[in-house]
């Protein structure tokens, strides 16, 4: 079966399968206007009959419309009243959302899911004050046990189209929330942001998931800082959950007041006692370099990581139970010589930044492809640096600088314009738009500031740009300098970069060969690295990785069909979706684009063209996608190629696709074999 | 008569006449019905099919697809003429898919577990129809399903279907084609047990 067949079954499926639903949809039609029609006083009595004067009484309607959208006359006072000036979330498990005008006066309240629902359960809420309404919810959520000394975590999401409004109410809020909680001998910990009232985007994920729009925030910003998790796992965590995740992968994007409660769980001594033993070693003879509380896979737990001269150990322990959930050891970052000590690592950072009194909010020694790094965090003024230094040597193998100051943007209004922006990012590196490939090109909101996140690569490095969407001006930028010791040139090196970290993880067998594991990996992570976010590779070529391919199939890049070379991101790594034919097989892969480790390889037999009446036609006699690309363009040169691809269409391969010009679409199809068009279609927006 | 349907649709989904659904959805804001009829004559399979891939459950496919209809008609009056009334009416569509799925989660019902019929044991459907249908929503996910019905069915151009969902255009382009390819494999299959 080929894809024109499967689109036929569809749309005939679709035909077969859809309802006739047309009489209801209409007496529901006319249900609606009379119902319309009651609200509007329009002085029709009679219950409106079907098609006459139904034109007449919708008329009526769209000038009720235009009526309340102009705000004329008596309705302007009630209209006011009934203005929605800011929406307010209420975090914990439960999720309440309120609606509130501009007298702070509660229009609406609603339970988002079922916990909500217990706590609303017989509060009438509307025409209240806020502060009345903030205090029985909270009541309400402290006699049901949500909210008590061992979860002690709330937030708080205030949405208005004015910041500084928003603030203010974030902070009364806060405050009086605090003082509710106090007054119950809880401290509470307390998280709080406000959002800009345009967020579709967040909105939309939100009523997916049936949680708010702060949480869905909050998700988003954990997730920024971490990618290995996925929202929809994290949308059902509780806030305290996420509280415990946030302030573990140190989230910046809301405000936190308090600390979480650790009440229900183990000690921090105890989780690092539990773990050292475990170890066989003394705490003496440690550096302890990370003891906190995370989430990780449905529970909450106790990272710990500590190395001595040989190993370094990573623990992760139950905060609840004391268990010990996983431990690894690796080779100490001490074990490949004499390190120049934290200090000399941050001072050589420093140095490098130029600034004078900076404040450290991280220094930790880790190994990372077999090289011993300082990872160097700090804060000077409104900018956050963040190093990598060679723990041997003290050079700066890497940094990002980050603009965070805490000035909010406004709206979405006046920005610069995608175009200016990638400009802008190229200009700084010094690099033209031939130069590169565009990874990613996006705008989006970031604490209530509106800014371009652009990616690039060129052959050698990456680039990650904030662009401030209305100012123009650079709000981070991030290189990946190419790595000099092991640089992944190409695929075979990569077999030898899983080599120099010798680790005792299964998941990477020793490697004799230049064939790496020949089961397809594709669930397992980057074999034992630690979290080391700053420290990408260089992408390997689209060459290295067709190589790469084509050599796992026993064959050579020169002998195959490429059909589609693409790289994308997916969970948070570039990947070549690899492509090719061969001898009547068509191969799949997906190949790292970091290491070229093959993540996952298909293959499929396909029938010869034979049976589609040609005979005579061999794979080696189609013409290439670069081919097909090039015919294409010469048809019409000022077209940009929207999406080419290899298909069989009644046993003859073919290339099909789109190109874009203007207000100008091409549709086209090639037939692969000799080049010829089938079909050249030219369409008008 | 199915094939003179299907022989239109095949190729890429029906065909979009924006001016004219545009004057559709004018006439409709005036109260007219019989552009209401209209409307839903040309919409009604690729809607139910688009609500169907998110849904996954025929009762509530078509009880949101009734909702959209109800939705066009009142809120025709607000359909700014842009020339992006399928983009207006998918997105009403989807809306109607999340207020269903937000009303089950409240009501602590797990959306794709619930009984009733699977939508490929409907009796209207042939046995080739039935295992594509099948396959599709077995298969794929929510997102692929989503791709493929918008550009299969409702025939939503790549770039269309990459602004609506708010993907990249490459990650449609690649998500469609391996989407297909999975169905083609799996159709394949079954076609030679």
């Amino acid at each position: 079966m080929n894809n024109k067949e499967i689109k036929r079954l569809l749309n005939r499926a679709a035909q077969s399968a859809a309802p006739d639903i047309l009489d209801s949809v209409l007496s529901a039609c006319e249900q609606q206007k009379g119902r319309n029609l009651v609200m509007t006083n329009a002085p029709v009595s009679e219950s409106p009959r079907k098609r006459r004067g139904i034109r007449g009484l919708a008329i009526g309607l769209a000038v009720l419309c235009l009526v309340l959208v102009g705000g004329i006359g008596g309705f302007f006072g009630y209209q006011n009243y009934y203005a929605v000036d800011s929406i307010v979330a209420f975090d914990v498990n439960p999720s309440i959302q309120l609606e509130v005008n501009k007298e702070e006066k509660v229009l609406s309240a609603e339970p988002l899911n079922a916990d909500a629902s217990k706590i609303l359960f017989d509060m009438d809420l509307k025409g209240t004050d806020l502060n009345v309404a903030t205090n029985a919810i909270i009541g309400s959520m402290l006699r049901n046990g949500y909210l008590s000394d061992i979860a002690n975590s709330i937030l708080i999401t205030v949405e208005n189209g004015d910041d500084e409004k928003a603030a203010a109410l974030q902070e009364q809020l806060v405050s009086e929330i605090n003082q509710i909680l106090g007054s119950n001998n809880i401290e509470g910990s307390i998280l709080s942001q406000t959002l800009s009232t345009n967020n579709s985007d967040l909105q939309q994920k939100a009523a997916t998931y049936n949680i708010s729009t702060g949480k869905a925030s909050l998700i988003e910003e954990i997730l920024d800082t971490n990618s290995q998790y996925t929202f929809e796992q994290l949308s059902s965590l509780s806030i305290q959950e996420l509280n415990i995740l946030a302030s573990a992968k140190e989230v910046t994007g809301v405000s936190s007041s308090g600390a979480v409660s650790t009440k229900g769980y183990i000690s921090e001594t105890d989780a690092r006692d539990t773990a050292l033993s475990d170890a066989g070693v003394q705490a003496s003879s440690v550096t302890v370099q990370k003891l906190l509380l995370d989430w990780d896979d449905g529970r909450v737990v106790y990272d710990v990581e500590f190395y001595d001269r040989e190993k370094t150990y990573e623990y992760e322990i139950d905060a609840t139970s004391g268990e010990i959930l996983t431990r690894k050891t690796e080779v100490s970052p001490l074990a490949s010589g004499d390190v120049i000590g934290l200090e000399a690592a941050q001072s050589a950072a420093v140095s490098d930044a130029g600034v004078s009194s900076p404040t450290f909010t991280k220094g930790t020694l880790d190994r990372d492809n077999g090289r011993s790094i300082y990872e160097i965090e700090f804060i000077s003024g409104n900018t956050k640096y963040e190093y990598d230094i060679d723990a041997l040597s003290g050079s700066v193998l890497s940094r990002k600088i980050e603009n965070v100051s805490t000035s909010t943007g406004s709206g979405v209004s006046g920005v610069i314009g995608e175009d200016a922006a990638r400009q802008t990012a190229l200009s700084d590196a010094g690099l033209s738009a031939s130069d590169v490939t565009f990874g990613k090109v996006q705008l989006d909101n970031d604490d209530g500031r509106w800014q371009y996140e652009i990616e690039f690569y060129t052959s050698s490095g990456k680039y990650e740009y904030d662009i401030d969407a209305q100012s123009g001006s650079i709000l981070s930028k991030e290189s990946e300098a190419t790595h000099t010791v092991t640089p992944p040139s190409s695929p075979t090196s990569s077999a030898a970069s899983a080599e120099t970290t010798p680790a005792p993880s299964q998941t990477t067998p020793p490697s004799t060969s230049s064939q790496t594991a020949s089961t397809a990996p594709s669930t397992s992570s980057t074999p034992s690295t630690t979290t080391t976010p700053n420290t990408n590779p260089t992408l390997i070529s689209e060459q290295a990785a067709k190589d790469a391919a084509a050599s796992d199939a026993g064959l050579s890049s020169s002998s195959v069909t490429f059909t589609q070379v693409q790289l994308e991101k997916d969970d948070g790594r570039w990947e070549y979706e690899i492509d090719f034919y061969a001898n009547n097989t068509e191969y799949d892969y997906t190949i790292d684009a970091s290491t070229g480790s093959i993540l996952k390889r298909e293959s499929e037999q396909k029938p010869s063209y034979t049976n589609g009446g040609t005979a005579g036609g061999g794979a080696s006699s189609t013409i290439s996608i670069d081919q097909a690309k090039s015919l294409v363009q010469a048809k019409a040169p000022n077209a940009t190629l929207v999406e080419i691809s290899y298909d069989y269409d009644d046993g003859i391969p073919t290339y099909e696709g789109e190109m874009r010009e203007g207000r100008t679409e091409y549709e086209f199809e090639i037939d692969a074999r000799n080049g010829n068009f089938l079909k050249w279609e030219t369409d008008y927006d | 008569m199915f094939m003179t349907v299907s022989d239109s649709t095949a190729k890429r989904g029906s065909a979009w006449n924006e001016q004219h659904t545009e004057q559709l959805i004018v006439s409709i804001a005036g109260g007219d019905t019989s552009a209401l009829e209209e409307l839903y004559h040309l919409t009604q399979a690729p809607l139910y099919a688009y609500l169907l891939s998110l849904l996954k459950n025929s009762a509530d496919a078509g009880d949101a697809l009734q909702d959209t209809y109800l939705d066009v008609f009142t809120t025709a009056a607000r359909y700014q003429p842009q020339g992006h009334s399928r983009a207006w009416l998918y997105a009403i569509a989807k809306n109607k898919a999340m207020m269903t799925f937000r009303r089950k989660k409240i009501r602590g019902e797990v959306p794709e577990e619930e009984s009733g019929p699977e939508p490929w044991e409907d009796p209207h459907l042939g046995r080739e129809e039935r295992m594509v249908l099948s396959a599709a929503l077995n298969i794929l996910s929510e997102e692929e399903r989503q791709i493929v019905t918008l550009h299969a069915v409702s025939g939503f151009r790549f770039r269309e279907v990459a602004s609506f969902l708010e993907l990249p255009i490459n990650t449609v382009l690649s998500k469609y084609h391996r989407a297909m390819k999975r169905l083609r494999r799996q159709l394949s299959e079954e076609e030679g047990v």
